[in-house]
């Protein structure tokens, strides 16, 4: 079923159109999946979300909680994860528990590519929808299925937020402050970053695997694989030299300095580095003390450094206590070394690099307003992405996608009232 | 069945952990990728551990890891010999990869023939234009920029990156997803797509920052995720043998671990239904939480609370992890043969597709220059003046 359903909305032509051809069901709400997504729909991908109605969707709180920011519109409208991960998407709110709602949700799996199904394992088939049933429906149709642990294995049915996801790689152990607590070790959501970009990878090779088989495929993608490959040099430590990794804090085992050092406000950081002589040399011109670097000093080689680690850390930090932020990190970039703020989140702002570069993106939206949102993670040419949509409303396009399915308007008005459709939570 | 990526053509220069992250997935799903190895070999090979600690160009566990199945060249991408050679390798691909430094990344896609070459995607940490585009940064620089380290670190003490180059590999899986993305599009639409890729701007626009949620709610919080004494329980706490990791605060998930622990009546109990009242009740709902997990290990805990739908998860390390019995029964990590060092296990497929992913050793060091150089129609007299010159070694 060829409909293209982006052409009946007024849109910026100039955007980025290298997926145009891809269309893509969302059936999913939070972080990983969304955001990949949105990706692909960045680069002209035909996506369309399809959200739980009349039960309200995990993003989509219908009071007001810690994630909804203030102002007009229902609290479900203004959450931080559904604005983040939602972008350049149309939006269906279904019934999947109604006859008429699988009706609708049949004939979209007969216009997708691809359905990316970020629930925990097991719920899409209890609507009735396993992959033998959605193949069924349309045998060129690939399909991922993403829980934490993927869709098969004795951890089967377990579900997880990126943080214990995390704790099952081996990577939190090695994270935080050796001369702290493990309890005060961090969670983090780092596979929720690291998975989006393998749904996007996922999606593309199972598009080529299509084009050859000229049939649909299944993918199992594990939160925890789509990471796990970032540990290798723990992993092979273990095997080869069986060493557990220690925590390392901010310390590099094969080159001095690599830290972090508070400036003269307590709450600025900053970061130095010189991994090699050259840019050692830098830091002690910098710092006024060329002589560090002289050949006949111990720390103008890396053995010297490495044997000095301590001191020449205590030196920095007092050099640095005395300086403000801004007045070091000249001074340093100056120099070739490498440096940088530890920057919190308005602190993005001040970083006039991606100002020069436009990266930040001003979106208008009903409810919230006008916001300035962090931009896309690469640049394209000539076609140039663009936010050309807002997370959408709940139902926002509920009767542009049906009547593209070919439902009539009587249709369409019948699931309205019979809350097989519907733009309003109440539950 | 063919790999689905089988006939498609990429070319890494760089010789950082970030290239050879990039087409990594390209190879290990049926790519042919050649590998443009720096003359001293690249950070990618350079960097430890090392198999039994010995320093080697061919045994650094990253190299391992991140190069399978690549076609290797050495070339000195600095001289103008070395620079025609790469141009006609580029000249027969869909992709070029590069991480260099901006001004030889800038030479490189001069290169490229802008009608007919491939596309390219250009790594750098703050991208190929602006103000600060000509930084030295590294790993770490590179994530203090993106908010995330910030948050990684408790109030008044120093903030923290998180293991070393997992934000390394991040840039590099960013730079595979839309590399893959731009072929697929030149496939379709014969538009050759340059992509200029900040790796600060692919980590700060991930979903894992505290922008979105500045300047949609204006609070920053500290990583969301970390013990709290307030709203419990999340975060690591002890056990019989080591640690788990918990996320249930939230009502039912907090609801069902009370009837987990066996105390279903602590879901009505004043001290914890009510949220300022539970913030004051830490103490001594750890009264009841912690002899339970005293008694049990983690893989306990983490089986019983999941029976109970509780997130719960164990904290463990490289020895457990490879042993883990869903990672066995999932085939989550591998074997390759390794010239040097034989048998060695690295990690399996980021996504199974039927038997779409396959990993082969890396390669030796230059091992297919003459390979690639016959391939290309150089004479064996033009090889031997590239080798004298000192454009290929």
């Amino acid at each position: 079923m060829a409909i293209t359903m982006l052409n009946n909305l007024p849109l910026d032509t100039e955007r980025c159109l290298a997926l145009k051809d891809i269309k893509i069901i969302d059936f999913a709400e939070v972080f990983a999946a969304p955001f990949g997504i949105s990706l692909m729909a960045d680069m002209g991908a035909e996506v369309i979300k399809v959200e739980s109605f009349p039960r309200r969707s995990l993003t989509r709180p219908i009071s007001v909680d810690a994630r909804v920011a203030d102002g007009p519109g229902p609290a479900y409208e203004k959450t931080a994860p559904q604005t983040q991960g939602n972008r350049n998407k149309l939006f269906l709110s279904l019934n999947l528990n109604d006859k008429d709602g699988k009706e609708i949700f049949t004939r979209l799996i007969k216009w997708a590519d691809i359905i990316i199904d970020g629930y925990a394992a097991g719920v899409i088939d209890k609507l009735g929808f396993s992959w033998e049933q959605i193949h069924k429906i349309n045998k060129n149709i690939n399909m991922i299925s993403m829980p934490a642990w993927g869709v098969d294995g004795p951890y089967t049915g377990y579900t997880a937020l990126g943080s214990l996801v995390e704790a099952s790689s081996g990577h939190v152990i090695t994270r935080g402050n050796s001369k702290k607590p493990t309890e005060d070790i961090l969670g983090t959501i780092q596979t929720d970053a690291s998975a989006p970009l393998e749904v996007m990878f996922a999606t593309i090779a199972s598009m080529y695997r299509k084009k050859e088989t000229g049939n649909g495929s299944f993918i199992d993608l594990s939160h925890l694989e789509a990471f796990a490959w970032y540990l290798p040099g723990m992993l092979s430590e273990w095997e080869w030299n069986k060493r557990l990794p220690k925590q390392l804090g901010n310390e590099e085992n094969d080159f001095v300095p690599h830290g972090c050092f508070v400036t003269s406000n307590p709450d600025e950081w900053v970061v130095i580095a010189a991994e090699n002589d050259n840019q050692w040399q830098g830091l002690c011109k910098a710092l006024l003390k060329e002589n560090f670097a002289k050949i006949e000093h111990p720390w103008s080689s890396i053995i010297g450094r490495i044997s000095n680690k301590t001191a020449i850390n205590e030196w920095i930090q007092q050099e640095v206590q005395v300086m403000e932020r801004s007045e070091i990190i000249d001074l340093l970039v100056k120099n070739n070394v490498i440096t940088a703020p530890v920057i919190n989140a308005p602190g993005l702002l001040t970083n006039e690099q991606l100002t020069s570069r436009n990266w930040w993106q001003s979106v208008d939206h009903k409810f919230l307003g006008n916001r300035l949102m962090s931009g896309f993670l690469w640049d394209i040419k000539p076609d140039k992405q663009k936010w050309y949509l807002p997370a959408g409303l709940l139902g926002e396009h509920n009767e542009l996608i049906l009547k593209n399915l070919g439902f009539s308007k009587n249709e369409i008005k019948k699931f309205n009232a019979n809350q097989v459709i519907g733009n309003e939570y109440t539950q | 069945m063919e790999q689905p990526l089988s006939g498609i053509k990429v070319v890494e220069i760089g010789g950082t952990i970030v290239a050879a992250s990039a087409t990594k997935q390209f190879t290990d799903f049926g790519a042919q990728v050649i590998k443009i190895d720096l003359p001293d070999g690249g950070e990618i090979r350079r960097t430890p551990p090392f198999y039994k600690d010995h320093p080697s160009l061919e045994t650094g566990a990253f190299h391992v890891a991140l190069d399978t199945g690549k076609k290797s060249i050495v070339i000195d991408h600095t001289s103008n010999s070395g620079k025609e050679v790469i141009s006609r390798i580029c000249q027969d691909s869909q992709l070029v990869i590069i991480n260099l430094p901006v001004e030889e990344t800038k030479k490189i896609i001069q290169l490229i023939d802008k009608e007919l070459g491939p596309s390219t995607v250009a790594i750098s940490p703050h991208g190929l234009e602006g103000p600060y585009s000509h930084r030295t940064e590294n790993e770490m620089s590179i994530f203090a920029w993106t908010t995330r380290m910030e948050r990684h670190g408790h109030d008044g003490s120093e903030p923290l990156r998180y293991g070393p180059h997992v934000a390394d590999i991040q840039v590099g899986a960013t730079a595979a997803a839309v590399g893959l993305s731009i072929i697929w599009g030149q496939d379709h639409d014969n538009i050759r797509r340059d992509v200029d890729l900040s790796s600060i701007e692919a980590l700060a626009g991930n979903v894992d920052t505290g922008y979105v949620d500045w300047v949609l709610l204006g609070t920053q919080r500290k990583s969301g995720m970390g013990r709290n004494t307030d709203n419990y329980p999340i975060g690591i706490y002890e056990c019989k043998d080591g640690y788990v990791m918990f996320a249930a605060t939230l009502g039912p998930q907090f609801s069902r671990l009370c009837e987990a622990i066996g105390h279903p009546e602590l879901v009505s109990d004043p001290r914890f239904n009510d949220p300022i009242e539970k913030s004051k009740h830490f103490e001594a709902f750890m009264k009841y939480l912690d002899p339970w997990l005293s008694i049990r290990t983690k893989k306990e805990v983490f089986k019983e609370m999941q029976e109970f739908r509780v997130m719960v998860a164990p904290v463990v390390n490289m020895s457990e992890v490879v042993e883990d019995e869903q990672a066995v029964a999932r085939n989550s990590f591998v074997e390759i043969e390794h010239n040097q060092i034989g048998k060695t296990t690295i990690h399996g497929a980021p996504f199974k597709m039927d038997d779409s992913w396959k990993a082969l050793p890396p390669p030796e060091f230059g091992v297919h220059t003459t390979e690639i150089l016959k391939k290309l129609s150089y004479s064996k007299e033009e090889q031997i003046a590239l080798f004298k010159i000192g454009a290929i070694r």
